[in-house]
């Protein structure tokens, strides 16, 4: 994978592909980030998926301003600084219980003990979704995923809409304080949020709020328990954590790519990429372009490698950043607490989700003793 | 060149209400942003911002995704 991005890179900042309707590909670090960084050319409001079939529905990445900014907005409220700050106690204490459960049983899948169940329980603090809903989501998503590339946004989400929606009859019918009853009597700047939109935001951070961690998560444990002697410098330096995360973050890019569409005639590198192309932003290849990252491969953590693209740039940039961020860190130091990881047999890899999503499916990791 | 007053500054402005801890300031001007890993939110290191950064500035206001910081000349 990471050597065919390599090839792509070397064969051009420009590509073009006839497929699937035809899209250009950029893979170089400067190129993908001015592309994001300029969002008024390179447009979303023709979906993020190539190809992109039926209507793009996505809240929010399937939207341009003004619209756009106040579906953000109203999503950002779920991942407040603030609110992050005050949700590390829940963090700490959730990453403790299932470090410690995974310990206990001499190890195993850390996807299914570990980075899985993360997010799906910080799904239910943040969000306000229930246990029972949260246990479903992972299969209703891998189903998703499956379909999404013949099917339009709404078919292929019928089942996560269903569990959706009656989260919202719950929250409406009960008493509850939580994200979900402060998203359905938002107002956008001149009206009320309807509920196909609130449905479809909570369907976003449904997926989106899982899917991405979980892969990163397993990539951690996995990349850690590979590496004798970056975990040694974890261990010897715990507080070195956040530049650990950051080269997972990298290296591992969990969502490898996302679309845009010109709004007109744009030259990148003396090719004219025409006005109403679909390009294909890759972020995985460029955060491994030697221009940017020297030695791109190599796992460095005293390298800058916040400036990575793992999160996208600009104002389509991912809202759960920040949350993400703190949840490897304490992951990691909670790690360091206990006898080291080993790998306990190869890693499992399957087609990136819905054509964007990468991470092992499944890393079998033991203690030592 | 410019006739520019030698003694114009860059500042920078913080709307820590809007800042959502995405760091893009860091990673444009490290020497003017970092983030306060108790709160999530940047911090401004230096003000007024020496005289080689403006440009580093410049890309931090503008990558901004909260719109959260504003450069003022005086």
């Amino acid at each position: 994978m990471w050597t065919a991005y390599q090839r792509l890179r070397e064969s051009g900042r420009v590509l073009h592909s006839s497929a699937r309707g035809g899209f250009y590909v950029l893979t170089h670090f400067d190129d993908v980030k001015a592309a994001l960084r300029d969002s008024a050319t390179f447009v979303s409001g023709k979906g993020h998926r190539i190809p992109m079939v039926g209507t793009p529905r996505a809240i929010p990445i399937d939207y341009d301003p003004p619209i756009h900014t106040e579906y953000r907005k109203i999503m950002i409220q779920a991942l407040t600084p603030a609110r992050i700050s005050a949700m590390e106690p829940f963090l700490r204490e959730t990453i403790a219980r299932l470090v410690a459960a995974y310990h206990a049983a001499g190890g195993g899948d850390a996807v299914a003990a570990v980075t899985l169940p993360l997010p799906l329980a910080v799904l239910t603090e943040i969000v306000g979704f229930s246990p029972v809903t949260v246990s479903q989501l992972r299969t209703l998503t891998a189903a998703m995923w499956a379909q999404v590339k013949e099917t339009d946004y709404d078919e292929a989400r019928r089942d996560l809409r269903e569990v959706v929606d009656g989260e919202i009859r719950r929250h409406r019918s009960e008493d509850l304080d939580d994200y979900i009853t402060a998203l359905l009597s938002t107002t956008l700047e001149s009206r009320p949020i309807t509920d196909d939109e609130a449905a479809r935001v909570l369907i976003t951070l449904a997926i989106a709020g899982h899917e991405t961690t979980m892969n990163s998560a397993a990539s951690l444990m996995w990349l850690l328990a590979a590496d004798s002697d970056l975990q040694d410098e974890l261990r010897a330096a715990p507080e070195r954590a956040p530049q650990f995360v950051e080269e997972v973050l990298r290296l591992r890019t969990p969502a490898q790519h996302f679309a845009r569409t010109t709004a007109r005639d744009v030259v990148v590198d003396d090719v004219l990429i025409p006005a109403g192309s679909r390009v294909l932003l890759s972020y995985a290849a460029a955060n491994r372009d030697p221009d940017a990252f020297p030695e791109p491969d190599r796992f460095d953590t005293s390298r800058a490698s916040r400036a990575h693209l793992t999160f996208g740039w600009g104002i389509h940039q991912c809202i759960g950043a920040t949350l993400a961020r703190v949840e490897l860190r304490i992951l990691l130091e909670t790690l360091c607490q206990y006898p080291r990881l080993i790998l306990d047999g190869d890693p499992t890899f399957e087609p990136p989700h819905g054509g964007i999503h990468y991470g092992p499916h499944a890393v079998p990791l033991r203690f030592e003793a | 060149m410019t006739n520019r007053n030698d003694d114009t500054k860059v500042w920078v402005e913080l709307d820590e209400t809007l800042c959502n801890g995405f760091g893009n300031c860091v990673v444009a001007a490290a020497e003017v942003f970092d983030l306060d890993p108790a709160t999530n939110v940047a911090v401004i290191t230096q003000n007024p911002v020496p005289d080689d950064l403006g440009d580093a500035v410049t890309d931090a206001e503008a990558d901004c995704p909260m719109r959260a910081i504003r450069l003022r000349r005086q």
